[in-house]
């Protein structure tokens, strides 16, 4: 199936203001879902130009963030399609939680300037302007198929065209046994041929899922907590790893939540540090919100630092639920010497600046395991959305090769991995397919 | 209207499958016609092997079928050895076949065409397509006699530049007997000038009392027997015989290698290109020079023929080779070849270069049918000849065309891919062409075709009533099912999977499930009263269509959801003078691509092999900075 035209089409959805920390996010949606997923979302009723100040939920109901969100109806609004603006607090956390609830929703990631081309399409710009936009259009578009199936390169290319070719055999086998009932396809082995064919390509979809993650990561940046008790030198800390390439920092009001987001680059990879400062005990019902959305963070970071002050080495060995690397701070102030460090502990003094350079290789580290700067070049989001979709589908189909469903089925299964696929790699047709069967199979009575 | 005897509402040259199918929906339609072909007797004979359906092409003879075509019913009448292959793959690939009797098969055709009173056929070869000021207005015969009409469909399959080769050797012509009309094919040249190379071939015919038939495997056919008609029942086919299945061997491989010197195939003699799902058995043996055997498919040609088919063996080899490689077969070794087999090579016409209802570009009212239009298979042709004769008479009367759609038949997928895609092999049909396959089922190409027809007016009132009380069956024992709730212990002894705690379902809800057939279900719930003799008198089992769309429900509903969504923009037509190599923002590679393809709509463009979804936008951007320039124009 032709998933081509249908991207033109549906109810999209991205962050519009600049990508990164900063006070307040906005996120716009577009398209006719929309009131019904800002009801499904905040429970709200939208009513046209009205603001209105409201939790916003995700799929299982917890609340992500108080956010305000505005309405236009169609035809008045940018894209002249029915407009919602979700601004949200500034936090990479925050956005991409709302923008994937949002997906979850039935909204789709939007395409690069596919806004500013609905309201082209929808009439809404002068001619003066759809020139510009059109100039504009075009040339994002051949950016588009520059990293389209010929023009990538490197790794990742080579990683996605490896699972395009396990896909396409695949379905070559299924699909010959279902259009070429009565050749003799090879007659040993053919079911189990499929079933190892399965699961092969089942581990090259989870090893290149965990790579596209990462790489994303890398792109978008890599969010490191840093949790521990008050006093232990989080702040200090903090300042010492951004150092002078500090780059924007956020003191979200502390109303809601108490904790510090910085951005900064780290041997040139985009690293966001939470601070969790505040995170203790506390009956005020204000505050324990607080805690809670600062837990949630924890939760989503994809590291966690734990700080603890190196003069109490009596702690407990291991650090909180999450915590994957715990740091003894203040070394500076021991009398003694300090214990050799052990796997996932590093010591350090935040002050002095003794040992930030392991810490600094320890991040470091999480990125290059996986893959590394080829990576970063062209993974993006939207391959990680249209390869999850994909693996969803040749699940589902892996799944009914164990029961009783029949072959049309499962090739139908099939195709769809191969059209999310295709997001990525480009139109792959009936008749590559039909080459495919040809190539590998003698058919023909 | 004082029109002349030489003169009809449309004209129909040809008389195989798609000229026999395209003369019968005109006149179904109520049109005065003329079928012109070069011999009245060979009117719907089958060239090839005798045989109908299979996957992909029986879903396309039934949909022939509900739009009240001769097809199906011929097969049926004709047919001495039925199957339902793919029986355990689903029901959206399982599919009819028959082998028929060529006989029986040729007159069942030409019968259904004689009842046709507004039908004329004239034995006579076109040799010229008549035109005043670029406009279509009649034939004229090889022997001078004019006939005059505004619409003509041309269904005159491989006769252009035909060569057939066996051996070294060479003869110039159509089918084998048949004339080439070389006048005819200069001028069909001026019309549509791009043309294609194709290739098929023939194997040797075998004379069925030279083969000793106790060696080999006897494949008979399906009991029950299925049927292709929905207006037919078992009973009206004849009596039925067994095929044959043998295999080639090494000592075959060998004598064919030492003949590939003189095939004129591997000497580069023959230029076009064969399809890759028929290939010769000296193509098998070359390309897959691993496999230690070939199936052969033995086919009877009729119950009075001494000839069988040898399916799987095409050849164009020397005939004293093809003799030689014959007899080294099981079961062949003391084998007669009757006729032996050949290539042959001829043009076709670019489909690219006719509308999506066949219509010639270059002259309103002409349309190319069948194999000319570079497909094979009789049940392609047929289909084509369907869709072009339905739609010359809708513009008899100036009515909007029809174009079938993918996701509605077969018929749009074989429109669709000849049109917008073109082909470089002879096409033929596969159920893995269809994006909507789940959708495109044999048992409901009446349900997705009927109506339509009934519309159009080509079916007939008792079709129309079967049909209908066929849909009122279905719907009353849908009604029955969901409104019957089945206890929670009963669905535990039918489903095995069923969770412990699941709550009270209706018997529809259960039949969704894999593991529930309708039988199971109705042992359980009980049956519908009557429900023997309703499926006496509708000739299908309803409770086994009631499973198969239950089952197939969530599918449909989420393909019907896409096709919804696609239509957004498909429809929206793009200008034949769109100079592509102008527009910014697309790669020279698909620059080059829209150039030769020409898509008539954005649908058709996305169809385009390579086309991204951003090269669609920067179409759809154009066409609306053009329309801004107009409105600012004016």
């Amino acid at each position: 199936m032709s998933n081509k035209v249908n991207k033109l089409s549906g109810t999209i959805a991205a962050q519009a203001s600049a990508q990164g920390v900063s006070g307040i996010s906005v996120i716009r949606v577009s398209g006719d879902k929309c009131k019904k997923i800002a009801k499904k979302v905040t429970g709200k009723t939208l009513t046209h130009m009205r603001a209105q100040h409201t939790d916003f939920f995700d799929s299982d109901g917890a609340v992500i963030d108080s956010v305000v969100v505005l309405f236009f109806a169609s035809p008045a609004s940018y894209t002249g399609e029915d407009v919602l603006e979700i601004s949200c607090h500034g936090s990479i956390a925050v956005v991409d939680e709302i923008l994937k609830t949002l997906y979850e929703q039935g909204a789709r990631q939007a395409n690069a300037g596919e806004f500013t081309k609905r309201a082209f399409l929808n009439d809404k710009l002068d001619l003066i302007q759809a020139e510009a936009v059109a100039d504009l259009i075009e040339s994002g578009s051949a950016e588009t198929a520059r990293a389209a199936k010929n023009s990538l390169e490197g790794l990742f290319s080579k990683k996605i065209l490896g699972l395009l070719d396990a896909i396409t055999e695949l379905r070559a086998n299924v699909e010959a046994s279902l259009d070429f009932p009565e050749e003799d396809l090879e007659q040993t082995g053919h079911n189990r041929g499929v079933k190892k064919m399965f699961s092969q390509t089942n581990k090259h979809y989870l090893s290149l899922l965990e790579e596209t993650k990462v790489a994303c990561k890398i792109r978008e940046g890599l969010v490191v907590a840093i949790t521990g008790e008050p006093n232990v030198g989080k702040s200090t800390l903090l300042n010492r790893l951004c150092g002078h390439e500090r780059a924007i920092v956020s003191e979200t009001p502390g109303t809601t939540r108490d904790t510090i987001e910085v951005e900064t680059t780290i041997n040139g990879y985009r690293v966001c540090f939470i601070d969790t400062a505040g995170l203790r005990e506390t009956t005020d019902d204000v505050e324990q919100e607080g805690i809670r959305r600062a837990k949630e963070t924890i939760k989503q970071a994809d590291l966690v630092i734990e700080v603890r002050d190196a003069r109490k080495e009596n702690g407990p060995k291991e650090g909180a639920e999450q915590t994957q690397l715990i740091v003894f701070n203040k070394t500076d102030l021991l009398k003694t010497k300090h214990n050799k460090a052990k796997n996932k502990e590093l010591y350090v003094s935040a002050l002095t600046g003794l040992g930030i350079e392991e810490i600094i290789e320890n991040i470091s580290n999480r990125f290059k395991k996986t893959g590394g700067a080829e990576l970063t070049m062209t993974a993006r989001r939207r391959h990680l959305v249209s390869l999850n979709e994909s693996f969803d589908a040749f699940s589902a189909a892996k799944k009914k090769t164990t029961t009783s469903v029949a072959g049309d089925i499962v090739a139908e299964d099939l195709l769809q991995a191969q059209n999310s696929l295709s997001e990525i790699t480009g139109e792959f047709t009936n008749e590559e397919l039909l080459d495919s069967i040809f190539n590998r199979f003698c058919i023909g009575k | 209207m004082g029109k002349t005897t030489n003169t009809f509402d449309a004209i129909v040259v040809g008389g195989g499958h798609a000229g026999t199918e395209a003369a019968a929906v005109l006149c179904r339609m109520g049109h005065k016609t003329l079928l012109l072909t070069h011999s009245k007797k060979s009117i719907g004979q089958m060239s090839c092997n005798p045989a109908i359906g299979g996957v992909g092409k029986g879903h396309l003879a039934k949909e022939i079928d509900a739009l009240g075509g001769l097809m199906a019913r011929a097969a049926d009448l004709a047919g001495i050895h039925l199957k339902t292959l793919n029986s355990s793959k689903g029901k959206a690939v399982q599919a009819t076949r028959a082998q028929a009797d060529r006989l029986l098969y040729k007159s069942a055709i030409q019968q259904q065409l004689n009842k046709h009173k507004e039908l004329t056929v004239f034995e006579g070869a076109a040799s010229r397509v008549l035109t005043k000021q670029g406009q279509l207005c009649g034939v004229e015969t090889e022997c001078g006699q004019t006939f005059k009409t505004k619409k003509m469909v041309l269904t005159v399959g491989t006769f252009l530049n035909g060569v057939i080769h066996t051996g070294r050797e060479q003869l110039s012509g159509g089918r084998k007997g048949d004339k080439p009309s070389l006048v005819l094919a200069q001028q069909l040249l001026e019309i549509a000038p791009r043309t294609g190379r194709l290739k098929t071939g023939t194997p040797p015919r075998i004379k069925k009392s030279s083969i000793d038939f106790e060696l080999l495997e006897e494949q008979p056919g399906d009991k029950p027997r299925p049927v292709f008609s929905f207006m037919s029942t078992s009973e009206d086919q004849p009596q039925q015989v067994s095929c044959h299945i043998t295999h080639t061997n090494e000592q075959t491989h060998d004598i064919i290698k030492a003949a590939l010197k003189d095939s004129p195939l591997f000497s580069g003699v023959i230029k076009g290109v064969g399809p890759r799902y028929c290939p010769s058995i000296e193509d098998k043996v070359v390309k897959f020079a691993d496999k230690k055997r070939h199936q052969i498919f033995i086919e009877p040609e009729g119950l009075s023929s001494n000839e069988v088919y040898p399916n799987g063996i095409s050849t164009s080899l020397a005939s004293n080779q093809q003799e030689a490689f014959v007899r080294s077969i099981k079961g062949f070794n003391n084998a007669e070849i009757t006729q032996p087999g050949y290539a042959i090579e001829y043009d076709y016409f670019d489909p690219r270069d006719l509308t999506p209802v066949f219509e010639t570009r270059s002259i309103k009212g002409l349309y190319f049918a069948g194999q000319i239009n570079g497909t094979t298979g009789y049940e392609e042709a047929a289909a084509q000849g369907l869709v072009a004769g339905i739609n010359a008479g809708l513009s008899i009367t100036e009515k909007e065309p029809w174009e079938p759609k993918r996701s509605e038949a077969y018929l749009g997928v074989l429109a669709n891919d000849l049109v917008v895609r073109g082909t470089n092999e002879p096409y033929r049909m596969f159920t893995s062409r269809a994006e909507h396959r789940l959708l495109l089922r044999e048992d409901n190409a009446d349900q997705r075709l009927t109506p339509l027809g009934k519309k159009l007016g080509i079916i007939s009132n008792k079709r129309w009533a079967l049909f209908n009380k066929k849909i009122e069956t279905l719907n009353n024992e849908k009604e029955r099912l969901q409104k019957t709730i089945v206890k929670q212990e009963t669905i535990a002894t039918l489903d095995h999977n069923a969770t412990k705690n699941t709550s009270d379902k209706t018997a529809y809800e259960l039949l969704k499930r894999p593991g529930i057939s309708y039988k199971e279900l109705i042992n359980q719930i009980g049956k519908r009263a009557e429900h023997k003799k309703e499926n006496k008198a509708l000739g299908i089992n309803i409770g086994e269509l009631l499973e198969t769309e239950a089952k197939y429900e969530g599918y449909v509903i989420k393909q019907k959801r896409e096709i919804e969504k696609q239509k957004t923009h498909s429809e929206t037509k793009l200008p034949e003078s769109l100079d592509y190599t102008r527009l910014p923002g697309l790669s020279n590679e698909l620059k080059q691509k829209l150039t030769e393809f020409a898509p008539k709509t954005i649908g058709h463009a996305a169809r385009i092999q390579g086309i991204t979804p951003a090269a669609l936008s920067v179409l759809l951007v154009h066409l609306k900075k053009q329309k801004i320039k107009r409105a600012q124009g004016q």
